[in-house]
């Protein structure tokens, strides 16, 4: 982990601070199996209906299932809905 | 999420179609451009979105430079709404042809109703005042003066009390209610006796008496004539009289009562306001008689129950029938109780008992107790009964009917 994330996570954890908001990271919201909410990504690398790629600051998302429809695309967020099987953090 | 919706359809939107390699590239460039889409989706190879019409313009240059194609498949919302109906103007005055009609015809009046009268005749000719008064079928509402007729009605027709005048849509309904003819008390009549008994005491205040103390009467027997000197009146007074009422009852000295056998079925419902669903357990009562728990569990447990939406578990509890028999001399007890109480609704108020007889017509060991019990009451049994005094003869006639109307020849 470079140095900077180290302490920028250090003082997150001082303040109470959600962490997604210092340190640039994505937060991930699922509801049961039907629906992921993405906030804080930078876009779609691949889609197809059972597999969805997606960039995120750090790495990236692959989301597997079937039936996969992206309902709400904007940048600050992403909704996802259909039947989930997996993700994946690469 | 529906306001934006509504939006969005008030904009005008496009579902379009992409086809080619780089259609995820569209997608992200869309995002960087602020392009917002929504409902994409992946059908045979291609991908399907929504966008504003407005937004579509934009898209344009974005896909010059790509390799795909965007083809426009589906175009929603008010702006292309309102080209349809620019296109096919007839449509839009037939749709306004069509709310103007509407709108006319129900502000007339189509058909008329009378309430609150039995007789055909008196219906007939108060449809006919309503005519006379302009009611009839496609006359405009706005013309009928309700208070108007109202009042015409009540003026016209004296023997009705009540009258009101009202549109239920496009029907005109006149309900009225006629008059209670008032009891005539100025009328001529005797004192009958309501009940057979012996007569104990006689307090005339008007009329000539025709029992005394001591005399046994009769249901029917006048008591008091409507009479004084050789005037009709009407006979007032009070003729306390020894009544006695007597009833025979039986019964079983068994008692009946529903117990919980023990098997029990459940089920759990989801209850909306009035409606209920059956979430899971039984549908039908699987006993013919059965008593139930219902526990209520709150969705919202902040929320006090009794709110519109809740889930209750709901325990059925089957119900025999068990007979216990009663000891004799409890049911006696019982059985004369209820004697009472049915020979005391017969007496008037002001009525006094003054004995009571109790007489067990069974034998200890038979299944049916048979009881019978008299009681005696001090009773006013004098009933006012008008008459019809004939002129020609002099004397007044026993036991007239009670009518009103024009025959009446007493005044």
């Amino acid at each position: 982990m470079q140095r900077g994330v180290r302490f920028g996570k250090k003082v997150a954890e001082f303040l109470e601070i959600p962490q997604d908001i210092v340190l640039d990271l994505s937060r991930i919201t699922l509801v049961g199996n039907i629906e992921v909410t993405l906030e804080n990504h930078r876009g779609i690398i691949e889609y197809s209906s059972d597999r969805l790629r997606l960039a995120l600051p750090q790495g990236e998302l692959i989301i597997s299932g079937e039936e996969l429809i992206l309902v709400s695309l904007a940048q600050e967020e992403i909704v996802i809905r259909g039947r989930i099987k997996s993700l994946e953090l690469v | 999420m529906l306001l934006v919706k509504s939006w969005l359809w008030l904009q005008g939107q496009v579902l379009v179609r992409v086809e080619g390699e780089e259609a995820e590239r569209l997608l992200n460039q869309c995002l960087a451009r602020g392009i917002y889409l929504w409902d994409i989706r992946r059908h045979e190879g291609l991908l399907y979105f929504r966008l504003s019409s407005r937004a579509f313009f934009r898209l344009r240059p974005l896909v010059r430079n790509l390799k795909v194609k965007v083809r426009i498949v589906e175009k929603a919302g008010l702006p292309f709404f309102v080209r349809t109906f620019r296109r096919r103007r007839m449509l839009l005055v037939g749709g306004i042809i069509f709310l103007i009609a509407l709108y006319t015809w129900s502000s007339c009046v189509w058909s008329v109703q009378v309430k609150g009268v039995t007789h055909a005749a008196e219906r007939s000719e108060l449809i006919q005042l309503l005519m006379s008064c302009g009611i009839r079928q496609g006359v405009l509402k706005k013309n009928i003066d309700l208070a108007a007729i109202e009042h015409d009605v009540l003026t016209q027709f004296p023997e009705l009390a009540w009258a009101r005048a009202y549109f239920t849509g496009t029907r005109f309904v006149l309900e009225v209610v006629p008059k209670l003819p008032p009891p005539d008390l100025a009328k001529p009549g005797h004192l009958v006796a309501k009940k057979n008994g012996l007569v104990l005491d006689v307090l005339v205040l008007a009329g000539k008496p025709l029992v005394e103390k001591g005399s046994s009467v009769q249901a029917g027997d006048v008591l008091v004539l409507g009479e004084q000197g050789r005037r009709p009146v009407p006979a007032k007074g009070q003729v306390l009289a020894r009544v006695w009422h007597e009833i025979y009852k039986e019964g079983e000295p068994v008692e009946r009562c529903w117990l919980r056998s023990g098997r029990t079925a459940t089920a759990r419902v989801l209850r909306l306001w009035n409606r209920e669903l059956v979430l899971s357990g039984t549908r039908e009562v699987p006993f013919p008689r059965f008593e139930s728990d219902e526990e209520s569990k709150n969705i919202l447990p902040w929320r006090n129950s009794g709110g519109p939406v809740e889930v209750i578990d709901i325990t059925y509890h089957e119900l025999k029938e068990v007979k216990r028999l009663l000891p004799v001399e409890e049911y006696i007890k019982r059985l004369t109780d209820q004697a009472l109480a049915e020979l005391k609704q017969n007496l008037d108020e002001g009525s006094r008992i003054t004995k009571t007889d109790k007489k067990v017509l069974s034998q200890p060991g038979d299944t049916l107790v048979r009881i019978w019990v008299r009681i005696e009451a001090v009773e006013d049994i004098a009933m006012p009964i008008p008459y019809y005094p004939q002129k020609n003869e002099g004397g007044p006639a026993v036991g007239g009917t009670r009518t009103n109307g024009e025959e009446d020849t007493s005044n």
